[in-house]
């Protein structure tokens, strides 16, 4: 029995409008989110999957940024079209955001301690001394050592593990139902990451709120979500279950991803990038938006955009060949070849 | 929570941790700019507050019969032509010229700041519009202008000042556009959006305190154009009147005996440039100081 969507993007398209043409971002991406669940969002960088995310926040400026079309269903509520001041009070209440870097995304003036404190006033309604004893609990919760000491740091005073703790304690201070992690480790260095994943990960649990996690490291995904959407030059082009995406990829380019993976277990094995480079998106290819780098392509794909297939439940792709041709993990020297 | 907070590998010893007002004044007491503007400011400041107690004599009351009296024992600075003297006329100008440059200063910011926040916040064409207008008011000399203010609305302090104030609006609205422009892309204020806050709070709260210390550099340096300005208006007789005690107007009663008693116009200019040496200094010390970049070096 699956529960219905906390959130359900629906056939979303951005544009970006240059001077000379429109660059689309975000091309059709049709997506859920499930209460509770962790879901991830894989790409490259220009992938839009940034851009798919903030527009859930509706962070995207625009202009020069421009819906297309879509909608974007939090419960009942389309986020595309509700009024700024409802918009207002969603954003840092149920749907809350952490970001990349948490230097540039603290305001460098306040201290930590304020500005957890502010949005807990802002969207709480507590007094100064109620919404202080409210963020040194999660100061520490979120596991901040000397809470007291760090309420009154400035954000240049902490490191880079700590600011990133107090953006998620930022986001976490009115238990929203979303939490949209943007490259929240990207950052950070890998023992800090793995921390900062396994703190997520148990926040989830304790707070029973969905995630949605934007990365480009596949490792980041495997470590804590539950699903995985993978985006390629606008679109989702594979949809699954952790495993079965790890075990059984369906799509060339998630192939490629795991192959670009530095794999510490076969030690004789390169790890292999995927040929050439993501398309100009103000003059995508005809056709599969990936075939131009495609290893297994074929006429068809030079013509056709091929649509997302259920392969197996839960489990879709957007390739012709998805669960007709066996797409090999690299697992000896051999690389497959190019037809 | 199950976070184990040893297992973190985090430093847990108590840092020492500087309050920024303690950084800003040790990197002001190191500063030689900073410190010599800002003991003349400070001078300055003593002198305009405590003048009843300083001057000896009243500025207004003259004997005509000291008239151009030479410096001595009667007149430490001498007399002016109304026997009036210099040095307790030059203490309470020091309250006309401060007072004046602050309003000066004080009315362009409460217009310009609001201007130019709103015109880099909003951008589009209400950016345009204003910055078009205060591109027309740069491109007169400002007393010209100051002139046709005054011709229009009569002479007198509070009119100069406001006329004044008004022309130094495009100063620090330029300056606070452009921080405004660099604020406003900042990580900050997108995650300060994303918390759901309201336009007014992002402004107020988290783009105005980081323009602040261009604000205040660009404000120090303000208050010495103000002086010189409001001394000029004053000294071509359209600013302060007869007979308060002004260095602007003194300068000007001294002009006329230039060659036979030198030492009226001399002490008012050597105020003047004294003042606006001051408040420079202090601006300049106070870019270094703010700036890191600056003072990085």
């Amino acid at each position: 029995m699956i529960a219905p969507p906390l959130l359900e993007i629906e056939d979303l398209r951005i544009s970006f409008g240059t001077r000379t043409s429109d660059v689309r971002a975000v091309d059709g991406v049709n997506l859920e989110i499930r209460p509770g669940e962790v879901l991830g969002l894989v790409g490259e960088s220009g992938s839009g999957k940034s851009v798919t995310a903030r527009s859930i926040m509706r962070l995207v400026p625009m202009p020069p940024g421009k819906l297309v079309s879509g909608r974007i269903l939090f419960h009942d509520l389309d986020l595309t079209s509700l009024p700024e001041r409802e918009m207002e009070d969603l954003r840092g209440s149920r749907i809350s955001m952490i970001f990349q870097d948490p230097m540039t995304f603290l305001n460098p003036l306040l201290t930590a301690g304020e500005q957890v404190s502010e949005a807990i006033r802002h969207h709480q309604g507590l007094d100064r001394a109620a919404a202080r004893e409210e963020v040194l609990r999660l100061f520490r919760e979120v596991g901040i050592p000397s809470p007291e000491l760090r309420y009154g740091a400035y954000p240049h005073q902490l490191s880079g593990g700590l600011r990133q703790r107090v953006m998620i304690a930022i986001a976490l201070s009115s238990r929203p139902e979303l939490l949209i992690a943007d490259e929240p480790t990207t950052a950070l260095d890998v023992t800090i990451q793995a921390q900062i994943l396994a703190l997520l990960r148990d926040l989830q649990h304790d707070y029973g709120m969905s995630i949605l996690l934007i990365t480009h490291d596949l490792g980041v995904v495997a470590e804590i979500c539950d699903r995985v959407a993978v985006m390629y030059a606008g679109r989702i082009v594979e949809q699954a279950p952790i495993n079965a995406l790890f075990d059984d990829p369906e799509h060339p380019y998630t192939l490629g991803l795991m192959n670009a993976i530095p794999r510490p277990d076969l030690p004789d094995i390169a790890p292999q990038p995927i040929e050439g480079s993501p398309p100009d998106m103000a003059h995508p290819p005809l056709g599969c938006p990936f075939h131009p780098r495609c290893p297994y392509r074929e006429p068809i794909c030079f013509e056709d955009v091929p649509r997302m297939r259920e392969v197996a439940p839960g489990h879709a792709a957007a390739c012709h060949f998805a669960g007709r041709k066996a797409f090999q993990l690299i697992t000896s020297t051999h690389t497959p070849a190019v037809s | 929570m199950a976070v184990d907070v040893a297992a973190l590998a985090i430093p847990t010893t108590a840092e020492i941790i500087h309050s920024p007002w303690s950084m800003f004044w040790w990197r002001m007491r190191h500063n030689p700019k900073a410190v010599i503007g800002g003991l003349i400011v400070a001078f300055l400041i003593a002198v305009a507050v405590l003048a009843p107690f300083l001057a000896k004599k009243d500025p207004n009351d003259g004997e005509l019969a000291d008239s151009l009296a030479p410096p001595g024992q009667t007149y430490v600075l001498g007399a002016d032509k109304n026997g009036r003297d210099i040095l307790s006329r030059l203490i309470y100008g020091t309250r006309t010229a401060l007072g004046g440059a602050l309003m000066i200063v004080f009315i362009s910011e409460i217009i310009g700041v609001p201007i130019g926040i709103w015109a880099a916040y909003r951008g589009g064409w209400v950016d345009e519009t204003i910055t078009r207008v205060w591109d027309m008011l740069l491109a007169f000399p400002p007393l010209l202008l100051a002139f046709a203010v005054v011709a229009a609305f009569g002479p007198g302090l509070p009119k100069a000042a406001l006329a004044l104030g008004i022309l130094y609006v495009p100063f620090i609205a330029r300056v606070v556009r452009s921080v405004t422009l660099v604020q406003k892309e900042m990580a900050y204020t997108e995650a300060a959006r994303a918390l759901g806050y309201g336009q007014g709070r992002i402004i107020f709260r988290h783009i105005l305190p980081n323009c602040i210390s261009p604000i205040i550099v660009v404000s120090s340096i303000d208050i010495a154009y103000a002086l010189l300005d409001l001394a000029a208006l004053s000294f071509l007789g359209l600013g302060v009147q007869p007979p308060t005690a002004d260095w602007g107007t003194m300068l000007s009663e001294g002009q006329l005996v230039l060659l036979t008693a030198p030492h009226v116009a001399l002490a008012a200019g050597f105020a003047i440039v004294v003042a606006v040496l001051g408040f420079n200094l202090l601006g300049d010390g106070l870019r270094d100081v703010l700036d890191p970049r600056q003072a990085q070096r």
